[in-house]
């Protein structure tokens, strides 16, 4: 529910604290359904992997609240804490920093199961049993328990962190860009692998990405984030069939074909805003092709499109109107005078 | 090809050999290449990491360390041959006449300089500029490549600016002395996609201003998509696939590139199956007999294993290296 994140800004002179606070995830409010996939897409720093660490409260957040199942985690410690790690994982992206190089693949998918007790001290053999199954499951098989991480290639390492985090039965499991460091090939093995793995255990996914088109392969929802806050969010087959908010057709445009003689497409110049001290009225305010007057004063609220798809932009409210290629090449020239 | 393409080719790569010296043996990361690049012309090459195409563009620009590295064959540029060329002739080659791209901006500019005397010591070494010339050249090169506020931008040091801004400021460095070509190895590989949109738009609009030609080095069939008029596939230190880029992505030929597309998701084939190629590419000291991709293959046949299938013309401007690319065309998934 309206979940913020802030962090200490990095102050100027390294002896005092800053004030300043980045405002990595700003007010966003979604649920997952169990089962469901969920993708949260957006550029770098739009805080949507701060948004899955707090969902499985790797991080506390500033304010807001995270319910797993209907119970309140947000502020859980000690032996609760322990208890959410069995419902909800994650798997990292860098599948080089995210294994102990020192422990052997096999220990280091047996470790969650020991740490939360699942199996006695007498049942070694039956710990063993689970390893090689979860090994078999993710496509690996026995004879990597005894291998160290250096021996595998990344699509085999990060077959390991899959396992580990399937290890306890969680019912969510977040995925912050779980293929973005593969190689091609490896990278259509794993996303297979994270579809074949939902539909035998029934898990949902938080899927975190950068990347459209692996948003559009893996989930059944899709949330789309900018500068902290959510700008759309629908059901899949609505926001790729109809995206109704500027920043998501901008998205679209960038993967899948512009040409420099393609007028139709939107092609955003510049950064995103600052987090600091993020721009006021809407965040997407300085990129917009169709940014007026009302844009910069108020902040758009969510306007509903159907049953399932929202977006927030002033187009929507109806205070704005949409810029034809004429004029939006016009307040281009007039912006670069 | 006809007179007419060759006349204005002024890059030919001829049996184009990159071999490194290891304690595993001779690597051969590039094992007999050859290309040309005309004019004006945007090539695209792309291919898992592994594949060669990054030792290919280092290769050209000489930027090999020999030994271990030894590169053999001929580059043939503007009437001077690249591989024979002294340290003292390619260094006005680099930068003057070719520039290069690197994917990391970050740890290709100095950290100690700011960005506008970066961008302004490429015309001082290349061209008959003086200092305050050579900063008014950069900022209107700066503004070229869409940065809003190109003064500020030139006080500032590396650090200071976001990835997608320093890469803009490589980019400028690399036209700004208006080369004959310029090579972006994986340029926008580490940037968010707009930005890499917005970057890939800027340099097609200002090579085709300035007629410079591009070879674009990238594992994303976006960026060929976007930016490339021609395209060429590697695989194991060979060209498996070259043609145009509309063809290679209507039409692929050899059974690599149709795997190659088959495993990218793309919102063009909505609906779609991923469907993976099984193993993995060859390593490079390994020695190769026959087809390379012959593990991996769904069309092989016993005739693969026998020598290496050399690119031949499939079709008008289409080449492809198998012996059965028909086949490998009319299968769409395997």
């Amino acid at each position: 529910m309206s979940l913020k994140k802030e962090f200490p800004a990095r102050s100027r002179n390294p002896f005092v604290r800053s004030d300043r606070t980045v405002k990595a995830v700003d007010g966003v409010s979604f649920t997952v359904k169990p089962g469901e996939v969920v993708a949260v897409v957006g550029e770098s720093g739009c805080g949507k992997s701060t948004l899955g660490r707090l969902v499985i409260r790797l991080l506390e957040p500033s304010s807001g609240a995270v319910r797993v199942d209907e119970e309140d985690v947000t502020h859980v410690s000690g032996g609760e804490l322990a208890a959410l790690r069995s419902k909800a994982q994650i798997v990292f992206q860098d599948p080089f920093g995210s294994l102990n190089p020192r422990m052997t693949v096999g220990d280091a998918i047996a470790y969650p199961m020991k740490v939360n007790g699942v199996f006695k001290r007498n049942e070694g053999k039956a710990l063993q049993a689970r390893v090689i199954e979860l090994l078999e499951k993710v496509g690996l098989n026995a004879a990597h328990a005894r291998r160290l991480p250096h021996e595998l290639s990344g699509g085999q390492r990060q077959r390991v962190g899959i396992a580990r985090a399937i290890a306890l039965a969680p019912r969510l499991v977040v995925l912050d860009e779980p293929v973005a460091a593969l190689d091609l090939s490896a990278q259509a093995r794993v996303l297979n692998l994270f579809k074949d793995l939902q539909r035998e255990l029934g898990m949902a996914y938080l899927f975190i990405t950068h990347d459209l088109s692996v948003a559009e392969y893996m989930a059944d929802r899709i949330v789309v984030m900018y500068a902290g806050k959510i700008m759309e969010i629908g059901d899949r087959a609505s926001v790729f069939g109809s995206p109704r908010h500027p920043y998501t057709e901008a998205l679209f445009s960038a993967a899948v074909l512009v040409t420099a003689g393609d007028r139709e497409a939107t092609v955003l110049d510049g950064d995103p805003p600052s987090t600091i001290t993020p721009p006021s009225g809407c965040r997407f305010n300085t990129r917009c092709p169709h940014a007026g007057a009302p844009c910069f004063v108020e902040e758009p609220g969510f306007v509903k499109l159907g049953a399932k798809h929202e977006a927030a932009c002033h187009l929507l409210t109806g205070k704005l109107n949409r810029r034809t290629e004429a004029e939006r090449t016009e307040a281009a020239a007039i912006v670069a005078s | 090809m006809d007179a007419h393409v060759e006349r204005k080719t002024f890059l030919s790569v001829r049996g184009l050999k990159t071999h490194f010296h290891t304690r595993h043996g001779v690597a051969k990361s590039v094992d007999g290449v050859d290309f040309h690049i005309s004019k004006g012309e945007r090539l695209g090459l792309i291919g898992e990491s592994g594949s060669g195409k990054s030792v290919t563009a280092l290769s050209i620009m000489r930027l090999v360390r020999e030994p271990p590295g030894k590169i053999q064959g001929e580059i043939e540029f503007e009437g001077q041959d690249l591989v024979k060329l002294d340290q003292t002739g390619m260094r006005h080659i680099r930068g003057g006449r070719i520039s290069m791209v690197f994917q990391d901006p970050l740890n290709h500019l100095d950290p100690v300089m700011k960005v506008g005397d970066w961008i302004a010591e490429a015309l001082l070494l290349h061209r008959d500029l003086d200092r305050k010339e050579a900063l008014t050249e950069a900022a209107r090169m700066m503004k070229a490549l869409k940065i809003a506020s190109p003064e500020d931008v030139m006080r500032a040091y590396p650090f200071q600016l976001s990835g997608g801004m320093c890469q803009r400021v490589l980019i400028a460095t690399a036209i700004v002395t208006e080369p004959a070509l310029i090579i972006c190895d994986e340029a926008t590989s580490a940037l968010d996609v707009t930005v890499q949109a917005s970057i890939l738009r800027s340099l097609t609009e200002l090579t085709s201003l300035y007629g410079t030609a591009l070879l674009l080095t990238t594992h994303n069939m976006l960026v060929v998509r976007q930016a490339c008029t021609r395209v060429m596939v590697m695989y194991a230190g060979r060209m498996v696939e070259s043609c145009d880029t509309d063809a290679l992505f209507r039409q692929p030929m050899h059974p690599y590139t149709v795997g190659l597309l088959n495993s990218v998701p793309s919102l063009e084939r909505v609906g779609q199956p991923l469907v993976p190629m099984p193993g993995e590419p060859p390593l490079p000291t390994e020695e190769i007999r026959g087809c390379a991709f012959y593990a991996r293959c769904p069309i092989r046949r016993a005739a693969c294993q026998e020598r290496r299938p050399p690119l031949a013309e499939v079709a008008p401007g289409h080449w492809s290296a198998c012996l059965f690319s028909e086949e490998a065309r009319s299968k769409d998934t395997f």
